[in-house]
């Protein structure tokens, strides 16, 4: 999830659009220097009454904004070598769609690091801002659509810190919504971090869980625990 | 933005640039560039597979956007989409072509002008005239190709032939009615695509 995402940690760079950019550049014909910007999180899922959560949360942040959203997930049909570790879990490099208000986000998901160490989970995220013949574009590098689904609920914000309340909903034939895909809401808690800030961001994220405890418990997901039956399980879910 | 025009001029910079100096042309700038790259697919070793391919186009006038010409469609995005690129993996850079010029103006005309530079090898002279008094809302820039013909075939000529300055961008059905940096890339492209 990256609605409106507002990191405020000097050294991250950000885009125009409020997203964290990916990539400086000096000129059109220098060569793009990436500056890798990771998205650090921790997840869990809301069985406690939200009524009393959402209070807690309005304490201690100091923004609120509504999120809905339709996110389309593309995968490459062309074959990379992706980490060992990764073989039989879901744990292909992905291209997020968020389409809202008719402005198209993209969003490069790259797969999960492993630092056991470090108690969230860190995934390389770039942002892009496009239109939507980007949709053409992407048939013709050769991704598909894996699988979407709409996004309804609350974004906290403090710092750079951002606190999702979300549920996700079904796509019907049609395009329009179907049915929640699960009672309970899901909460995300990220911010965003240059590759020196993992152990602090964690920390920072650690820190802000424990408030939140025991409204909701919030963890660090390992995909690595997914296999590929439990892969397909949740894709079909999720279909 | 205005309409334009670009065409390799077959001649030598210093010519160029003197007869738009001449015609009362000032430079404004020294460092206009624009890079075009051909990015190849990764097929796996041994495949008959044709690679799909595009064009990534950086404008300098442009810093955080890029242009991306593929089979049917040309898009803008943030530059960031370089990045996403080389993250996929899924895609190689294969060749860059850089054209690093001057820019003058000239009363309605703006020209800009530069070698083409291709494996470091100089390929040519390429040069864009755009007229930006079409920018107006209530004048298409797509109406003024005579007038555009006639200063550059007047003014900048003569040449071998007539430089033709209408273009057939019906191959790409998205490109909206109303001229924008999309049509450029396109025209760019098509006139690398000749030279490579």
């Amino acid at each position: 999830m990256y609605q409106q995402q507002k990191p405020q940690q000097p050294q991250q760079p950000q885009t125009q659009h409020g997203l964290v950019a990916g990539v400086t550049q000096s000129n059109a014909t220098d060569s793009i220097v990436a500056t890798n910007v990771y998205e650090c999180s921790l997840h869990g899922i809301l069985s406690t009454p939200s009524s009393t959560f959402i209070q807690r949360a309005k304490g201690m942040m100091r923004s609120e904004h509504p999120v809905s959203y339709k996110e389309m997930i593309y995968k490459s049909t062309v074959q990379t070598q992706g980490p060992s570790w990764a073989e039989n879990s879901i744990l292909p490099s992905e291209i997020h769609i968020r389409y809202e208000k008719n402005n198209l986000y993209v969003r490069y998901i790259g797969v999960p690091q492993i630092k056991d160490n470090i108690n969230a989970m860190i995934r390389n995220v770039v942002d892009v801002r496009s239109s939507e013949t980007f949709f053409i574009y992407l048939d013709n590098l050769g991704y598909v659509k894996d699988y979407e689904y709409f996004v309804d609920g609350y974004q906290y914000s403090t710092y750079n810190l951002s606190l999702f309340l979300v549920n996700h909903r079904r796509v019907l034939p049609d395009g329009t919504k179907g049915d929640i895909l699960n009672k309970h809401s899901m909460v995300e808690l990220q911010c965003l971090s240059g590759e020196e800030g993992f152990v602090a961001a964690a920390e920072y994220l650690n820190t802000y869980a424990e408030y939140l405890y025991p409204f909701v418990e919030l963890i660090k997901f390992d995909h690595r625990n997914l296999t590929l039956d439990n892969a397909q399980i949740n894709n079909n879910y999720n279909r | 933005m205005g309409y334009k025009c670009i065409f390799l001029y077959k001649g030598l910079l210093p010519e160029i640039s003197k007869r738009i100096e001449f015609l009362g042309g000032v430079k404004v700038s020294s460092t206009w560039s624009i890079s075009c790259s051909l990015y190849l697919e990764r097929v796996p070793d041994g495949s008959n597979l044709n690679p799909r391919d595009f064009y990534l186009l950086l404008f300098d006038e442009k810093p955080k956007k890029c242009f991306v010409v593929s089979r049917d469609t040309i898009v803008e995005t943030d530059r960031e989409m370089v990045s996403i690129l080389e993250k996929t993996n899924s895609y190689r850079k294969r060749q860059t072509t850089d054209i690093l010029g001057s820019k003058y103006e000239l009363g309605d005309f703006i020209i800009r002008i530069g070698p083409i530079v291709a494996r470091t090898e100089v390929r040519g002279i390429l040069v864009e005239v755009e007229y930006i008094a079409c920018s107006s809302p209530v004048t298409s820039p797509f109406n003024c190709t005579k007038l555009l013909s006639e200063f550059i075939n007047y003014n900048l000529g003569p040449f071998p032939e007539p430089i033709q300055t209408s273009y057939d961008f019906s191959a790409y059905p998205t490109l909206s009615k109303t001229y924008s940096d999309l049509h450029t890339s396109y025209q760019y492209v098509n006139l690398l695509k000749t030279i490579q």
